[in-house]
Parts: structure tokens; sequence; C-alpha cells
């Protein structure tokens, strides 16, 4: 078999494809359960304007992150983080839709993030898939599949 | 027109491709990884992982 994982270790990388709107599929292994200091994104995200939907990481918290940084607005939605998860390859789903992002992890709906009364840009600004480990440890991302993108370049 | 696009990107096929991704910080690398499912006790899919660097020293658990 060959390599099957990409190996992030406090590095970051950005996908070159702007998207806007559709359906994320990531195969992620988060090697540890959310711990303080910890730091990690996946998702989709512009950096440069940091405007994003992602999963993320932060200490001990696992939430559903929306943000348009243009507009120094965040919506978050914390998700319980099971311990099977850690360790595990685990398929993470965004469906982005117009106002709000549907989040599931492992095939179950754990949040919906909300930014339609928020005024987020995120129904026009394309975005890239976007991964992150700000830690020093192995953080695997496997196949990625993008369904149903409304516009992409 | 509402013509919506759809890709799959695999890193078995296509590794870790700098035409597509952009390293921002740190590298990106790439491992052969296997998992197993240790709990045939139901038909979730649930697995443990195993070491990164697959050697004669791991052990697979049974069923």
């Amino acid at each position: 078999m060959a390599d099957n994982y990409l190996v992030f270790n406090d590095a970051e990388a950005v996908h070159y494809g702007d998207a806007v709107k559709g359906t994320y599929l990531m195969e992620v292994v988060i090697p540890t359960e959310p711990t303080a200091g910890d730091a990690r994104k996946f998702g989709l995200y512009s950096k440069n304007r940091d405007v994003g939907i992602y999963f993320e990481v932060t200490g001990t918290t696992f939430r559903g992150v929306a943000v348009d940084g243009n507009k120094n607005k965040e919506v978050t939605e914390d998700i319980e983080f099971n311990s099977a998860w850690a360790g595990a390859p685990i398929e993470y789903k965004i469906i982005w839709e117009a106002g709000r992002a549907e989040l599931y992890v492992d095939r179950v709906h754990r949040a919906t993030v909300d930014f339609s009364e928020d005024d987020l840009a995120l129904a026009v600004h394309p975005m890239s898939l976007y991964i992150y480990n700000g830690n020093s440890d192995d953080m695997l991302v496997g196949a990625i599949e993008a369904r149903n993108i409304y516009r992409y370049s | 027109m509402d013509t919506r696009t759809s890709f799959l990107y695999d890193p078995m096929r296509q590794g870790y491709d700098t035409n597509l991704w952009k390293t921002l910080s740190g590298s990106v690398t790439t491992a052969e990884v296997v998992f197993m499912d240790t709990d045939s006790s139901d038909s979730d899919i649930d697995y443990v992982s195993e070491s990164l660097t697959l050697s004669e020293d791991v052990t697979f658990a049974t069923a």
C-alpha cells in the first residue's frame, strides 16, 4: 500500500482551489483528545481575509467556527469530543449553505453554525481547504471529498 | 445556470501534491498508516490506530 495519509506535525497548508458553498468531507485523525495548549484547525479558510468555516481544537475545546475577521465577528458552537475519535480516522463534514453551516462528525450531526444574523461575508467569499496543526504531533489527513460546490476556481 | 462542481483528493493516489497545496508553515509529509477495527460487537465504524511506522513490533489486537 502506498502512503495514504498526509501528516501535519506543526505544519499548515492550504489548497489552491477556491470554492463557494458545498459539502466537504475530510478524513482526519486527531491524535489526542483536546488538551490545554492544543491548536488545530481544518475545514475551509481564506487566511489572508480571515474568513472561514472550520473545525477547531483550541485548548480543551473542540468546536465549529465561522469567522469573518474583516468584521471582527466569529460564531462558534462547541462540540463534545468523543474520546473514541482520538487517534482514529473520523469523517468530519461541513455543509456550507446560505447563512449557516451544518457540521457532522463520524456521520452524526453535531452542530449548526448560524451566521445569518451576524452578517458574516461567508455567502460570497470563496474559501479554500485548509489544514493546520500547531502541535508537535502527527495529525493525519486522508481522503477529502468536495461535493456540490456552487462556484469553484 | 447552476453547475455544481465536485472533486476528490486522495493522498494514496496523489501524495502531497504541491500543485494543489501550498505549505504555509512547517512541512507536510506522507505516511502509510493502517487502522484496525478492534470492536466486532457492532457494525459501527470503530477504529483504533496503530503505530505510524509499521514494524515487526506492531501487535495487532484480536476481535
